[in-house]
Order: structure tokens, then sequence, then C-alpha cells
């Protein structure tokens, strides 16, 4: 077998062009889970009652299960029963003209989600009492310490944590493909079928990856750097 | 005037403080003594809300405080009246020396930007600290930390400053400096309560010693009464054995 690398090089730019749908399926993912896991490790740091067991459940069911299992589940499984749902109530909608990058939005965000659960609860925990007792004693109320003192420093704690589900993710996206959403994995896919020569395809994309993911971990160290020059102990 | 009236405390079964009351005239330094263990950290806890009394109560002026049964913003109305000096200084660690105290002010307790930024300077400088400004706790020594600490309390023009053991975990060498603070911080007139078990500057900055003993007040005077004429036979072998020590170390 000889590397085509024509090939290659020719197909570079049409891979190229769906790396912007790799890095919106990623980054809507990330922002959703964002959203979410806020509102989740607050509930579970507040032991909302009832609420909390529903999150921990979720978090458990989340961590057990492969992704591309979770992918099937909700695209295979789930249309189905919303679709057989909506035409009892007579809604008039019909799921499946839903746009397949929603189905990858909810799949990828689900398993975000409860990663960044995890590290913003034990972020949060690990800042010392004794600077929110601080915060108090200055006249601080509750919200205004967690904004103003907790939350900054909890996020320097989670920012490394939250950069590997950040990079699982944006390799997730790679799975998207089994939704039927076309994005750099599945361009190198189609275009590998076009012309059977898959592998130089493949390579293609494991360099797009790399490159891809080598500047996520950049930009992510240069924003955790940021986030905790105090720790810095040189007087 | 504070008065302090009748603070009980348990934890679970565990009583800690049983019926301790205090008064404080504006501008009197109380410097609270006794064994480890006797309720001292409690009793400044409870009356700052960081813990909740079993009973009691704190009145500033007329305005009377319940201590078990305290809402939010009895909370928050009352801790604003109070600065608060910690053992372990608990400065905001993302924050640098000048933001430490300029945060309190803005944050807190809502002084307007430009006019925080003028007191917290000048805070800072007073404490001698105004070249350390920009640096973080980190890049600070412990006694420069607590420093900072009675800069960010001083700041807030509090009606008084609570001081538990403010130099119990620094150096040695570099007590001396801190204690100097904490003097003129007396001398500013500032009405405080310090938990201390730093004899001599208990005896050179109190105008009223109280000391306590298994959750109760045992005995309360003047500086010179407690040390050289102390009546209650716990606290003279209290005295005793810290002097004792003391004289032991060198
Ligand atoms: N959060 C808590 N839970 C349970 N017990 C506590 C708690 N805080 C304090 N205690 C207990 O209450 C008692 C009084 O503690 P406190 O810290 O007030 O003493 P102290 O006089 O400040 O002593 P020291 O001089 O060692 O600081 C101790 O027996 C301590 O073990
Ligand atoms: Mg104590």
């Amino acid at each position: 077998m000889t590397l085509d690398t024509k090939f290659m090089i020719e197909a570079l730019p049409e891979i190229i062009r769906y790396v912007p749908v790799t890095l919106r399926l990623a980054l809507g993912a990330v922002l959703i889970a964002l959203v979410f896991s806020g509102l989740f490790a607050f509930i579970l740091l507040k032991k909302v009652p009832v609420l909390d067991k529903i999150v921990k459940v979720y978090l458990s069911v989340i961590r057990g299960t492969p992704i591309i299992l979770q992918m099937f589940v909700i695209y295979k499984i789930a249309p189905s029963v919303l679709q057989a749902y909506f035409t009892k109530i007579h809604s008039g909608i019909d799921i499946f003209e839903i746009d397949n990058s929603w189905y990858a939005y909810l799949a990828l965000s689900l398993s975000a989600t409860a990663f960044f659960t995890e590290a913003i609860r034990a972020a949060i925990l690990s800042v010392d009492k004794g600077q929110l007792e601080a915060a108090y004693m200055v006249g601080m109320t509750a919200p205004v310490a967690f904004w103003r003192i907790i939350l900054p420093q909890a996020i320097g704690v989670a920012l490394p944590i939250m950069c590997n589900t950040i990079v699982d993710t944006v390799k997730a996206t790679s799975l998207a493909f089994a939704m039927a959403v076309t994005e750099v994995t599945g361009a190198a896919k189609i275009l590998g079928g076009m012309s059977l020569r898959y592998f130089e395809a493949y390579l293609d994309i494991f360099f797009v990856y790399l490159i891809l993911i080598f500047a996520i971990e950049f930009l992510l160290k240069r924003l955790e750097k940021w986030l905790v020059r105090y720790r810095k102990a040189t007087a | 005037m504070i008065a302090i009236r009748n603070v009980k405390k348990s934890f679970g079964k565990l009583s800690v403080l049983q019926d301790v009351s205090l008064d404080i005239k504006e501008g009197e330094v109380v410097v609270i003594l006794g064994p480890s263990g006797s309720g001292k950290t409690t009793l400044l806890r409870c009356i700052s809300f960081l813990e909740r009394a079993s009973a009691g109560t704190i009145a500033f002026g007329d305005d009377v405080v319940d201590l078990k049964h305290a809402s939010k913003k009895d909370i928050l109305r009352t801790r604003r009246r109070e600065g608060f000096v910690f053992q372990s200084y608990n400065l905001f660690a993302n924050k640098t020396a000048f933001e430490n105290v300029y945060e309190g002010l803005v944050s807190g307790r809502k002084v307007p930007k430009k006019e925080a930024k003028e007191k917290a300077l000048e805070a800072l400088d007073w404490v001698g600290l105004l070249d350390r400004k920009d640096y973080y706790p980190a890049q600070l020594s412990g006694g420069q930390q607590q420093r900072v600490g009675i800069a960010r309390a001083v700041a807030l023009e509090p009606e008084v400053i609570l001081f538990d053991e403010p130099t119990s975990a620094l150096d040695p060498e570099l007590v001396g400096e801190t204690l100097e603070v904490i003097k003129r911080v007396a001398k500013r007139g500032i009405t405080m309560i310090v938990v201390t078990h730093e004899m001599s500057f208990a005896q050179d900055v109190a105008d009223k010693i109280v000391f306590m003993d298994g959750g109760v007040v045992v005995e309360e005077g003047s500086p010179n009464d407690i040390f050289t004429h102390p009546k209650e036979e716990r606290t003279k072998q209290f005295l005793k054995r810290i002097i004792g020590e003391f004289v032991y170390e060198i």
C-alpha cells in the first residue's frame, strides 16, 4: 500500500471546512454543561432534598455508561418515545424534523455536565472555610461572598479537571457521526468512501484533532495560569 | 456600650459556654484570658454568628439581638458593627493586600469605590504595609498577613473589633511587630475584645481582664487586680502556670 499524499493534501481543506462544526458541537455542549453543572453542583452542596438524590442517580448513570451508548439511546429511542407522546397529545410536532445537531448537543452535554458537576463541587469545597468567615465578618452577604471570594478560587481549582472534560467533549464530537451529524470525522468518512482512500482521510483528521486539542489545551493552560496567579509564593 | 448577656453554647452534649455575660464600654479594651478549651473562641464566634449560640443576646446600645433566633438581617446588621481578626489571618487568597482591605469596604459595606480606595490605602499605610499593597497573601510573611488582617478590620471602622489569638500562629520573631500594631489600634480608642495568651501584652493593653475557665467567667477586673491580687483560686493557678512557663522559657 502506498500513501497517496496528493489526495491527503487535496482532502485537507475539505476536512478543515468541518472544523467549525466540530467546534460548534463541542462549544455548545460545554456551554450547556456549564449552566447545568453549576445548578447541579449547587443542588449537591446545598443538599436540596429529593433533587440531590436525582442528581446523584444521574451522575452514576452517566459515569457508568459509555458515551456512544448514551448517544444511541438519545438518538434512536428517545425520539420514538417522544413522538408517541406528541402524537397522543396531538401536538402536531414532528420529532423527526428536529435538526440532528440537537441530539448531539444533548448527548455531549449530558456527559460533560456530569463531569463538570463533580469538578465544580469538589473545587468549591476545596476553598478554605476561614475565607468565607472572613467575608461574612467584613459584612458580605452569602451570595456576595460566594461570587467575590469563593467562586474565583474554585474556578482555578476546577479548571484543570474541566480541561480534561472539554478535551473529551471535543473528541466525543467524532461520535456525532453516529447521529448523522457531519463534522470532521464524518467528513473524512465521506471523502474516504468516495475515493476509497480511507487511510489517507483518517490520517488527515488524526493531525487535525491533534492540533485542535493541542491548541485548546494550550489556551486553557494559559487561562488557568492567569486565574491562579495569586498562588505563586515568591515575595 | 456593648452588653453580652447569658450566652450559652453546647456542641451536642458538650456544654462549652454556660451563661457568659460581659459589658464593654465604648473605647474599652477587654482582654479574655483562660486555659485552652475554656470557650474563649466559641464566645467570640457566637457573638459574630460564626457559631449559633444556644441562648443569649448581644446589645449595641439599645439594639438587642437574640444570638439564637437572629434573622439574616439581624446577623448582617450585627456583623457590620463588628470586625474580626482571626488566628489564621483568613485573608482572601485571590486578592492582593490592597484588595483584601478594599473588598471589605466595597462588597461588605457598600462604600463608594473612590472613598474605599483612599481608606484602604490609608489603612495599609497605617499598618506599615503600603509598599506591599500589590502582594498576594502567599507572598507575605505571617506577621505581614496578620497586619493586613488588622488593616482590613480597622478600615471598616466597626464599633468593636474581635481578636482571636491574633499572634499565636506566628513565628516568635514576628509576634512583636504584630502586637505593636494591635497596641496602636487600642491607642486609637477603638473598642476591642482580645483573646490572647501573651500576658505582658495583656497587662499592657487591657482596660479590663476577663478570666474564663470551663465556659464561665471566673473573674474580671483591672489588669492590676487580676495580675497582682487575683481573688479566685482558679485564676491564681492559671497565672502561676503561665508565668511559670514564661520563667521556664527564659
Ligand atoms: N465546632 C465544634 N464542635 C465540637 N466541639 C467544639 C467545636 N468548637 C469548639 N469545640 C469545643 O469547645 C470547647 C471550647 O473550645 P474553644 O475553641 O472555644 O476554646 P478556647 O478557649 O478558644 O481554647 P484555645 O485557647 O485552645 O483556643 C473545646 O472543648 C472544644 O473542643
Ligand atoms: Mg481559641
